[in-house]
């Protein structure tokens, strides 16, 4: 293998670093899109984007205008987000309002040796090499769409697009004469290639990265879906360098347009005056997004501006009796509203936020399967193993392997080439029962009075003897003193995960609970239940001075956020003793849902049946085949807040807010908070920004309209017939038709701790600073009292906001 | 009597579905009305269905027998095809409602499906060259619009012109088709003209009928994407979901329907039967083969049309009208299943039953389950057929389906050696067998004298059918085991070729020059 001189291999690397990883549909877990620029400030990353990407990071200006004009904005919001800048208010509005009536139009960034050859062809070669490119991969990585696999797999990504572009001849038909030839003259080796390719163009350090960098995001879908994989690679098995070799790929294209092309000396010339002066830039382009970037941080700060003013308002709330029970939920925006209306129904229970794996990150493997299920967030690797059992494993597993292999062969036979024909002309007909019970789904009325989650599939019995007791003893400890309940447990702790039904949706699992690596949370709250309630565990945890009384007992449950029902996971486990008192929290449970249906009902469009009942108009959403909006998942997040639930007690965040408990008091050198800081808020950043950016670019970070998505390869989905693989959100995910359900709100962290503790922790972690400093994201401190009393600037510096608040409330009132 | 006359609640749905798409409704308006006039289609197809043969008697006025035979006819054919797509309609609007919840257009969406079911409807009780050209048309408009749903997309407008092209191609060799039949023998009544042509032998057919009969054929092709006129048909899926449904579970099934509606005439011609054959077969052949490669659901099951689409055709070229009729209603039930369910795919592979099992590399399975499935197909064949002696065509179909079961047992004793999934597989199959045989003799007995009955093809013909057949034979035996080879290049540069359809829709493309751009500077 060719070793690159190193200056090379350091651009190639930063160009490759710049583009975020992606996750295929099964493990669908959100992920911040611009998450290799996080050393870069929001502004530049998004002059970035747009130069070399066509990406769009802000609204367009008619958005802001708007939210103006409604007064959202305000002026003084204006003003402040002018910050340093010296900007006279009226002429600005005046530039905004002209943009706005532009027409906008996408411009062509000329980095590429194929956009500019498309330019003096008339003729959209940018387009054939996404639709090429993006068939290849289809192809190359499928596992189980097509019926018949391939025989002779290459699993170098270069050598294998080397094989199929020189075969495919449809480059040539669509006019590229001797593609397939320059092809297959390119050497064997990518690295080989890349290094003679690029010292061919000659460009310096920054410029080698910046057009590396732009060839990727001619396929941002998937750049980032290769990027994944090297992510993952690296995190558990071995250093994989996908990424690079797809560069190669994209670099074949350009090296056609160089060499072999027809007018090759023209675009040759264009190409080369456009990197004269360095990295080619439309000053236009600039010039606008300039104006949009300060109306979307003056949007951010009227956003902060009414999140402050509604802390204020609200009371905190004291409570002194001992709670009933204790019920932990995930940090989860979905889990806010629920919390608020099952405190509601019945103040005895005592909810409590955390990551919801409960910090148990495990590896799950299911019975009869070779497929091993990391349950826990991506960026940790999972730990210890958990793998299903039964009362007769042996003879169940035989069923279930033996069950899925007759599924497989059936699936050969059924779409195989002929034999399809021998299957579609005797049972095509049972298709007709079928299609009548998709479409007129049953059990949905039956279900609401008894069971409102549909979880009536099988319990899992889970095999915990891959985990030893120190293990379970210390993930016990960290996660008891996480979730702040060491000194003081109720008779019952419930351990709520979540997780989603959709039916015939491609994006489920992006509804399921993102800390258990994008699957439902039931199997690391079943995990929990097994060793919180395990004699061994509690005789060991008595030993390092945690004492879980005799009577507590934690059960698993799990919220359906799609039905808003809450299941105890696994009845079977819950001793005589605690079965009264488990009923009644189980009817709490049950009102809560109404309540939390209601309250959800709003922003669902329910209308066009008025008559209908609304609990099972929301509920047969998980049994409809037809329905594009099953529940809104995370859209709307904005803000996430760190403190004690009593300062957010009763107070209406509307399913928005990301809520983890935490009580600075009783964390002594405050590595509770580090941590929280590190995982969780890390984790709510990426879910905040890919709606952020899922919102502001619907095509290049979100994955376009649902209802033309066709799966692909079985990783992601593609819209109609061809192009890239779409990353993101699907547009469906946060527009209901007629506006943006996800505002564009960078995330608010808000940190109930004293200032020199945050700046402590600032100061040890540079990457979490830099998300601050650079305005990714937003951090506020919480006082005593629960008002939002400081804003993080930049610089470790803090401003004080409650004498400016309060003048605004004074004016309010 | 095989023909139900026709009363005024019998058109009654049609006109309603054409009601629902009028513009100034509202969209639940437009949308109760579309629902209320497919649930009285079910009425109606399914009353037709069980009436069939049985004249309707009362005085009434909606049930009232009026002579509107020259413009509609509900015989057996009719009803069975009318029934269907009451029943995929009634789904695909339901889907429709809440899957496009949102959209701008979501009431242009609702009334585009309901003029497309109507004309759909409208074709399958024509009796009437003119009523039937107008609903043949008719189809191509509702699709036409349905396509451009959104017109912004540059791929979706290039599928509408593609479509658009060999559409009127179709229409005109229809158009000329019916005027030769007219010529001939000068009337536009369906059922009159079908008795005239019935009173013909083979070879004394007029050259004009002669003639009409190929451009039938031809416009069957065409409409029903038989290569290489399919370019369009893997594009469409740049139009919403329940588009394909439709199309790929109705409106490609005009094609067939034609040929079925004028079997009296193709079965006299002496050349149609022989291009239907040709052109089924390797369309059938060409949608199997790039189906089986395609790496996208949607687009897998656009190829996987245009074979079945084919195989149908071949199958109405043998002659076996009845087991033509069977395929195609099958396959409209089963495809429409497949596009609304496309999403479910990733559900599937979450519980690891999605990919498909390899190929086999050992040869000692192949005795054993070659020993089963015959015994397994000649018992029951002799069971439903009293007799191995079948006719010739009913021999050819019959063969499929044990290829079918073949590969299947195939895979079963060599992945699947367990006691149980033996005894499962097994008993599969030998479902697949009786039904094929129970539903091949329920719309044989359904469609009666409607289509002409099996005729013994020449020699020359049958050595043409069984080549065929070894060429069916040979793919499935390629996809099921492992042939050890050494020029591993040449077959998957074959794969690369049929992943891209042989290039067909790329020429297509060319000639319509698809990437043209205008682009800014």
């Amino acid at each position: 293998m060719q070793i690159l001189n190193s200056k090379f291999q350091k651009n190639l690397d930063n160009a490759v670093g710049r583009i975020a990883p992606s996750w295929p549909l099964k493990n669908l877990v959100a992920v911040n899109p611009y998450m290799g620029f996080t050393d870069t400030s929001f502004n530049k990353a998004s002059e970035i984007l747009a130069q070399r990407g066509n990406i769009r990071t802000t609204m367009p200006v008619g958005f802001y205008l708007e939210n103006l004009k409604s007064g959202v904005i305000t002026k003084e919001d204006l003003l402040k987000s002018f910050d340093k800048q010296t900007i006279n208010l009226e002429s600005f509005l005046k530039k905004a309002e002209l943009l706005g009536q532009k027409k906008f139009e996408l411009r062509n960034n000329q980095h590429s040796l194929t956009e500019i050859a498309s330019d003096t062809d008339k003729q959209d070669w940018c387009e054939l090499l996404t639709d090429r490119v993006s068939f290849w991969a289809a192809a190359h990585f499928d596992k189980s769409v097509s019926v018949w696999n391939k025989m002779h797999l290459v699993n170098d990504l270069y050598r294998s697009w080397k094989k199929e572009a020189s075969a495919d001849r449809t480059t040539e038909i669509m006019g590229l004469k001797g593609f397939r030839s320059s092809i297959k003259d390119l050497p064997e080796d990518h690295l080989e290639f890349l290094e003679s390719f690029m010292s061919e163009l000659n460009l310096g350090s920054d410029e080698t990265e910046a057009y590396i960098h732009s060839v990727l995001l001619k396929i941002p879908g998937w750049s980032s879906y290769l990027s994944g994989l090297d992510f993952t690679g690296n995190l558990y098995e071995s250093k994989t360098t996908h990424l690079q070799e797809f560069v190669a790929v994209l670099l074949s294209w350009e090296n056609y347009f160089l060499k072999h092309s027809v007018n090759k000396e023209n675009i040759k010339a264009i190409w080369y005056r456009n990197w004269y002066y360095g990295e080619p830039e439309n000053r236009e382009t600039i010039d606008e997004l300039k104006i949009t970037l300060i109306l979307q941080r003056a949007f951010d700060l009227a956003n902060q501006r009414i999140l402050k003013t509604k802390f204020l308002k609200h009371k905190t709330h004291h409570s002194k009796s001992k709670p009933s029970a204790q019920a932990i939920f995930c940090i989860d925006v979905r889990s806010e509203a629920f919390r608020r209306n099952l405190e509601m129904v019945n103040p005895e229970i005592e909810t409590i936020g955390f990551a919801g794996f409960f910090g148990f990150s495990i590896k799950y493997t299911p019975l009869g399967s070779e497929n091993q299920l990391n349950l826990c967030p991506v960026l940790i690797p999972s730990k210890v193993a958990v793998s299903e059992t039964s009362d007769q494993p042996e003879s169940e597993e035989k069923k279930r392997v033996s069950q899925k292999r007759i599924s497989r062969i059936w699936k050969s036979f059924r779409s195989g080439a002929i034999t399809s024909f021998a299957f579609v002309s005797p049972l095509g007909l049972t298709f007709v029962p079928k299609i009548l019970k998709d479409s007129f789904p049953t059990g949905i009325k039956r279900n609401f009075n008894k069971d409102t989650s549909f979880h009536a599939e099988s319990k899992p019995i889970l095999d915990l003897s891959g985990i030893n007791l120190d293990e379970k003893v210390a993930m016990a400890v960290s996660a008891l003193v996480g979730m702040g309940i060491k000194d003081n447990m109720s008779r019952l702790i419930l351990l709520t995960g979540h997780g989603s039904t959709s039916k015939n949706n491609p994006h489920a699992s992006g509804l399921d609970c993102g800390a258990c690596g994008g699957h439902s949370g039931k199997l690391n709250a079943l995990t929990a239940q097994y060793i919180f309630n395990d004699p061994l565990v509690r005789c060991e945890l008595r030993e390092k001075g945690i004492f879980i009384p005799d009577e507590t007992l934690f059960v698993a449950c799990l919220h359906n956020t799609t039905t808003d029902g809450v299941d105890v996971i696994d009845e079977s486990l819950i001793p005589e003793s605690h079965k009264e008192e488990l009923e009644a929290i189980k009817k709490s449970f049950l009102e809560a849902g109404n309540l939390n249906r209601l309250e959800r009902s709003s922003r669902l469009n329910l209308q066009y049946n008025p008559d209908s009942n609304k609990d099972i108009l929301i509920m047969s959403r998980a049994k409809d085949w037809s329905q594009i909006r099953p529940e809104w998942g995370l859209a709307g997040c904005h803000s996430f807040i760190i403190a004690q639930r009593k300062h957010t007690k009763g107070l209406k965040l509307n399913g928005r807010s990301f809520l983890h408990s935490y009580h600075w008091k009783s964390d002594q050198d405050y590595k509770l908070l580090e941590s929280i800081i590190m995982a969780p808020m890390m984790v709510t950043s990426w879910i905040n920004l890919q709606y952020y950016a899922s919102t502001t670019d619907t095509q290049k970070f979100g994955s376009g309209n649902k209802t033309l998505h066709n799966i692909t390869s079985g990783i992601g989905v593609i819209e109609g017939s061809g192009g890239d693989l779409r990353i993101g959100l699907p547009l469906q995910s946060v527009h209901n038709g007629k506006s943006f359900e996800h505002l564009p709100i960078r995330l608010n962290v808000v940190i109930e701790a004293p200032i020199s503790a945050i700046n402590d922790i600032l100061s040890k972690q540079d990457s979490i600073r830099q998300l601050f400093d650079n305005e990714w994201i937003f951090l506020h401190r919480m006082d005593e009292e629960g008002r939002i009393s400081h804003t993080y600037t930049k610089n470790l510096q803090w401003e004080n906001e409650l004498k400016e608040t309060m003048i605004t409330m004074e004016t309010v009132l | 009597m095989t023909e139900l006359k026709i009363s005024l609640v019998t058109i009654l749905p049609t006109l309603l579905l054409f009601l629902a798409s009028v513009r100034y409704l509202t969209l639940n308006q437009n949308y109760r009305i579309a629902i209320a006039a497919l649930y009285l289609s079910l009425l109606t197809g399914f009353g037709a269905l069980a009436l069939n043969g049985i004249e309707l008697n009362t005085d009434s006025f909606l049930f009232k027998i009026y002579d509107l035979q020259p413009f509609y006819q509900f015989d057996a054919l009719s009803s069975i095809i009318y029934s269907m797509i009451a029943l995929i309609g009634l789904v695909v609007v339901r889907y429709s409602r809440h899957y496009l919840d949102g959209e701008k257009r979501h009431k242009r969406f609702i009334s585009d499906l309901s003029i497309t079911i109507a004309f759909v409807q409208m074709l399958s009780v024509s009796g009437n060259l003119i009523t039937l050209f107008i609903a043949w048309t008719g189809t191509s408009y509702g699709l036409h619009r349905l396509i451009l749903f959104y017109s912004d997309r540059k791929k979706a407008r290039l599928a509408a012109r593609k479509k658009f092209i060999v559409a009127r191609l179709g229409d005109v060799s229809l158009l000329l088709a019916f005027v030769f039949i007219y010529l001939q023998l000068g009337t536009s009544n369906l059922q009159v003209i079908l008795d005239q042509i019935k009173i013909y032998s083979i070879s004394e057919l007029p050259f004009k009928l002669e003639l009409a009969g190929l451009l039938i054929v031809i416009a069957a092709c065409l409409k029903s994407v038989q290569v290489p006129f399919h370019g369009w048909l893997p594009d469409v899926i740049e139009a919403p979901t329940p588009v394909s449904a439709l199309l790929h579970a109705g409106l490609l099934n005009a094609g067939p329907f034609l040929i079925l509606r004028f079997s009296g005439l193709i079965d006299l011609s002496s050349y149609s039967s022989v291009i239907l054959i040709t052109v089924g077969s390797i369309s059938a052949v060409f949608g199997a083969i790039s189906s089986s490669l395609q790496p996208s659901v949607k687009s897998s099951l656009a190829y996987s049309s245009i074979g079945h689409m084919g195989f149908t055709l071949f199958i109405s070229g043998l002659g076996i009208y009845s087991a033509s009729l069977l395929h195609l209603v099958s396959h409209s039930f089963y495809k429409a299943h497949a596009f609304l369910s496309s999403g479910s795919l990733i559900e599937k592979i979450r519980s690891g039953v999605a990919a498909p099992i390899e190929r086999i590399n050992k040869s000692n399975h192949i005795l054993p389950a070659l020993f089963l499935s015959g015994l397994m197909f000649l018992t029951f064949t002799f069971t439903w057929q009293g007799t191995l002696y079948l006719s010739f065509q009913m021999l050819v179909l019959s063969a499929i389906i044990f290829l079918g079961i073949l590969s299947l047992n195939l895979k079963t004793f060599a992945y699947s050696p367990d006691k149980r999934s033996v005894l499962h597989l097994t008993f599969t199959s030998a479902i697949v067998i009786n039904c094929f045989y129970l539903f091949e003799h329920l719309f044989e007995h359904y469609l009666g004298t409607v289509v002409p009955a099996i005729k013994d093809p020449q020699n020359g013909l049958k050595i043409y059918i069984i080549g065929i057949l070894l060429l069916f034979a040979a793919i499935v035996f390629a996809q099921s085991v492992l042939i050890k080879t050494k020029n591993r290049s040449f077959i998957s540069q074959w794969e690369v070729h049929f992943r891209n359809g042989l290039y067909m829709n790329q020429w297509f493309n060319r000639f319509m020059n698809s990437l043209y751009t205008k682009r800014l500077n």
